[in-house]
């Protein structure tokens, strides 16, 4: 659905797309790599577990928009928590994943919750809550209703996927696309009129980057 | 062949060719013959610093200089110096230092055949032996090549000798015993009187070794009793094949030596306690005898790359007293020429083309006896993109390998062996036999049959281990599996998968992994698993196979590696903390790039993964293991991983400046580089970086710690640069390091020339 073919607008084409960056987040081995893989390249194999910290880029089209994702891959076993905060900061959405099979991660990313919020304010960072490996779903451990009600109760955008499938991956992205695009057009109307949409994205991102 | 036939035969050889080199025009010339010898003299002494005495006061050795081919500059001069009982054990590699390969010597095929043994006996020194004693009575020891040419360089007269040995200084007057150390790193004066003090203290209970020895021409022989051809390595759980032959072979590939000088250990390891605690750095008895070991074990330096020498008499003639060789790392070894010698081999140094005496002035003129300072010209330091010695090592084969045990199965000279891998890594057939000394399971010390010992008692150990694992209560099993097992077992599987070792379903070698894994999570709770741990044991266990082994082996690399000790942020810090200094130092453009980035910038993520696997997904992996083995090797610092972040940063980093790339984009351009960089380039350029780093004549206080753990090596001081106070030292009033706060950045080392006034340092050990 968001890939959709657009001509590109006049005032864009000279300009980069806006660039949003999403972090994943998680237990070790519930697939934050694998959905990473699978979105950008449309693979999935068996990877190495994460160590330190990855990054992909996607540039995604939503309607007549088109949008840059940079993709923090994070590991699970983070042992240096110093870096979290550098994970966190700027992000502008976070995708907290679990494996539906394993109930102590489901419960770890609602630690992660946590962690977040006190890293950031309320609302500043757009979060979905990710059960992931719906095909092992015989050894489920996390129904959906649990999943869902969660993600209800702590306002989350919510949706289960499987990386090795390919079920529900892309939406997952194009989601949070699109529900960036529209925050980001709500508060750049506020100020100035839609040529700051361009403009905005350098200053942005600085600011972001060198906050302390 | 006697030991004085032999240097006959290298002198004649040499004087012939010494005609050629003095005043050398040009390089490359074709008169230049490697390995000829043109000096020698033995019965050169070596004396343990203060702190380390007790186990003798006099090292007595064979001191040579010979010709070496250099690329660059035709022919260089190499100084080696092996000690008498090194010598007298036949032992096969000391003797290649002083054979050199092409000498005419080795020239010659031998027989293989027992030697006999050295009939070396100590005995009693007396105070009139200053003659050279310690072979053919026949014989004069001391050699020299002296057919100079007259049109060359007149050798001096003794006037002139009188006029170049004005280099007393006024340090003449101070009360010191020990040479003094001065800022610019040149050694200044010692008093007269003090050398020869020490000279006549010295001399009658000198303690010496004169044991006559037989030479025989097996001696220099290169080649190895041991096949290197074997294909037994692979067998897990026998005796491993070096250990073997050498269990067959003593006292045949090795001899027998019961005529050990004072200096051996087996004498017993009693030291005195020393008296000299104030003045020298504390040593642990295993840190003494280790350090004793490296002082007073082989020397070999390539004078062409030392900055100064210096020539001390203590004798009226000039004849005797003190060789002190300075490094341009300012690290210092002295020579005590007991029996004369001195004044041929200040001959020597005046018809070699890049000693260039030096006149010291803003010094009054000594009375007589002096002291001679040639520094060291070379047209031109080698690049700045190649570590000097570079090219002197090859990989260590299982010859070379042999070669460093003794007879026991010691490993003889550790700090020669550690240089060795740093320069040229192991050869894949013999990693399996030498890590587990790099790791530290296997102490450098043990003998064959002490590890044998220790192998069964480990693996006894193991499988304990293993049986605590196995008979967990089920709560505990349930939180184990949630805790541990669940993910080793995920990992495993995906772990080094191109590996042939690994290869396959059902592949018995990925359950010794599983196993090990396991068992160190039950080993070390505190640690447990994390992500990562599996690519580190993976190349253990594939090239050291058995199970218990590669065990004791990880639990040895957890303990020096980072990655253990990374759930303690501060040690992430600790390292991110040097690399960033290292940087400022070496590459300040792209530390200013990081500065420009803010906080993110220096935090350095694109590295942390460099860090925690020690560079295992960046590079192939055959080039990542050469890597872990230069950085296991120890050899000048404990973080030599900082210094390959550097080199990959210098090689790879070009376009992170110029394009500016921001934080991420700087963790993409990185990423992406992974698996695509050259790692003997990068290793290559990480040792020049670490020789550039220890050319600094200052460094800031915040890397004071960067080199100080890996002790003296060779010689008789410690690496100890100026330390420049950076100035954060928050809970302290001045720096702890006891840095000077004179000037604002430390600059690259020019060669400093300026004569010593104000010595600082005492001219000793420090740790």
């Amino acid at each position: 659905m968001a890939q959709a073919h657009r001509t590109p607008q006049p005032r864009a084409a000279p300009s980069q797309p806006r660039v949003f960056k999403l972090v994943l987040l998680g237990s070790g081995s519930v697939g934050k790599s694998s959905l990473a893989l699978r979105y950008v390249k449309n693979d999935f194999k068996n990877i190495l577990p994460t160590v330190g910290c990855a990054f992909f880029t996607k540039v995604v089209d939503v309607g007549t928009a088109s949008l840059k994702l940079e993709i923090w891959d994070t590991a699970g076993q983070e042992k240096y928590h110093s870096v979290c905060h550098l994970y966190f900061r700027g992000a502008n959405a976070a995708l907290l994943v679990y494996d539906i099979t394993r109930k102590d991660s489901f419960l770890k990313a609602q630690q992660w919750l946590k962690d977040l919020e006190k890293e950031l304010h309320p609302g500043e960072v757009l979060v979905m809550l990710v059960g992931n490996k719906t095909d092992l779903s015989e050894e489920r451990e996390v129904t959906f209703q649990e999943g869902k009600e969660f993600a209800e109760s702590q306002k989350l955008l919510f949706m289960e996927t499987s990386a090795k499938l390919n079920y529900q991956v892309s939406e997952v992205f194009s989601a949070v696309a699109q529900e960036l695009l529209q925050r980001d057009d709500r508060e750049d109307q506020a100020p100035q009129g839609d040529a700051a949409v361009a403009l905005n994205e350098g200053p942005m991102r600085q600011a972001k980057c060198c906050a302390h | 062949m006697s030991l004085g036939r032999l240097l006959r035969r290298a002198s004649s050889k040499a004087s012939d060719l010494l005609t050629l080199t003095p005043g050398g025009s040009s390089s490359g010339s074709p008169g230049v013959l490697d390995g000829e010898i043109i000096y020698s003299k033995n019965n050169v002494c070596v004396h343990p610093p203060e702190g380390l005495q007790g186990l003798g006061e006099h090292h007595p050795g064979y001191l040579c200089l010979y010709m070496e081919k250099d690329e660059m500059l035709g022919a260089t001069l190499i100084l080696a110096w092996v000690p008498n009982s090194r010598i007298q054990r036949q032992d096969e590699e000391a003797l290649r230092y002083i054979t050199p390969e092409s000498s005419p010597v080795r020239k010659a095929p031998h027989p293989r055949g027992r030697r006999t043994r050295s009939s070396g006996t100590s005995h009693q020194p007396s105070p009139t032996e200053l003659r050279p004693t310690l072979t053919p009575k026949d014989e004069d020891i001391l050699v020299v090549a002296q057919s100079i040419p007259d049109g060359v360089l007149a050798s001096p007269a003794p006037e002139d000798e009188e006029k170049l040995a004005q280099g007393l200084g006024v340090d003449g007057a101070q009360p010191a015993s020990r040479p003094a150390r001065s800022p610019s790193g040149i050694l200044s004066t010692v008093s007269p009187q003090d050398v020869t003090e020490e000279g006549r203290e010295l001399r009658p209970e000198a303690g010496e070794e004169d044991g006559s020895l037989e030479l025989s021409a097996e001696g220099v022989s290169r080649d190895s009793s041991f096949d290197s051809d074997s294909d037994a390595f692979s067998s897990p759980f026998c005796l491993s094949p070096i250990s073997t032959a050498l269990a067959e072979s003593r006292g045949s590939v090795f001899l027998e030596s019961d005529s050990s000088p004072p200096s051996s250990s087996d004498t017993g390891l009693r030291f005195p306690d020393s008296n000299g605690l104030l003045q020298t750095p504390r040593w642990d008895e295993p840190q003494r005898v280790c350090a004793l070991e490296q002082i007073c074990g082989v020397f070999r330096v390539d004078l062409g790359h030392m900055r100064s020498l210096r020539l001390f008499f203590s004798d009226e003639a000039c004849t005797s007293g003190q060789l002190v060789v300075a490094s341009r790392e300012s690290q210092y070894k002295v020579f005590h020429f007991h029996h004369g010698g001195l004044d041929k081999l200040s001959d020597v140094f005046q018809q070699w083309k890049y000693c260039t005496e030096m006149q010291l002035k803003d010094q009054q003129v000594a009375p007589d006896k002096t002291c001679m300072q040639f520094s060291i010209r070379r047209s031109k330091l080698l690049s700045s993109e190649t570590h000097p010695e570079e090219s002197m090592y090859k990989r260590l084969g299982v010859s070379a390998w042999l070669n460093h045990l003794n007879e026991l199965g010691q490993v003889e000279e550790e700090y020669k062996l550690r240089k060795a891998i740093f320069f040229g890594g192991i050869d894949v057939s013999i990693r399996g036999e030498v890590w587990p000394f790099l790791l530290r399971y296997y102490s450098h010390e043990s003998t064959s049959e002490e590890r044998e010992a220790l192998r069964l008692q480990k693996r006894k150990e193991y499988s304990e281990i293993q049986q605590k694992r196995l008979s967990m209560t089920p709560e505990e099993h349930r939180a184990f599996w949630r805790n541990v097992q669940f993910i080793v077992d995920k990992d495993v599987v995906r772990t080094d998968r191109n590996n042939q070792f690994f290869r396959g379903e059902d592949n018995p070698n990925v359950e010794s992994m599983r196993r090990i894994l396991l068992n160190y999570a039950v080993y070390n709770p505190a640690v447990g698993y994390s992500q990562g741990m599996s690519d580190l044991v993976a190349p253990i266990l594939a090239e050291v196979l058995d199970e218990s082994d590669t065990f004791w082996c990880f639990v040895g690399l957890m303990q020096n590696t980072i990655f253990v000790s990374s759930p303690r942020d501060e040690d992430m810090e600790k390292q991110l903390l040097y690399l960033r200094e290292l940087l400022r130092l070496t590459h300040l453009r792209f530390y200013q790039h990081l500065v420009s980035l803010g906080e993110d910038g220096l935090q350095m993520l694109f590295c942390h993964r460099w860090l925690l696997l020690c560079f295992k997904r960046e590079f192939p992996e055959a080039e990542a293991l050469r890597i872990w083995e230069a950085c296991w090797a120890h050899y000048q610092t404990d973080y030599f991983h900082l210094f390959i972040c550097v080199a990959i940063v210098a090689i790879y980093g070009d376009d992170v400046i110029e394009q500016q790339l921001a934080t991420d984009q700087m963790l993409l351009h990185f990423g992406n580089l992974a698996m695509h960089m050259n790692g003997e380039l990068v290793l290559r350029k990480a040792r020049s970086l670490l020789y550039q780093f220890r050319l600094l004549p200052r460094i800031p206080c915040s890397l004071h710690d960067l080199c100080k753990l890996c002790g003296t090596g060779m010689w008789d001081s410690g690496y100890m640069p100026a330390v420049e106070c950076t100035g954060h030292h928050p809970g302290s009033e001045s720096c702890p390091y006891g840095g000077t706060v004179e000037m604002p950045s430390p600059k690259p080392l020019r060669e400093g020339k300026k004569g010593p006034k104000t010595p600082q340092d005492g001219f000793g050990f420090r740790r």
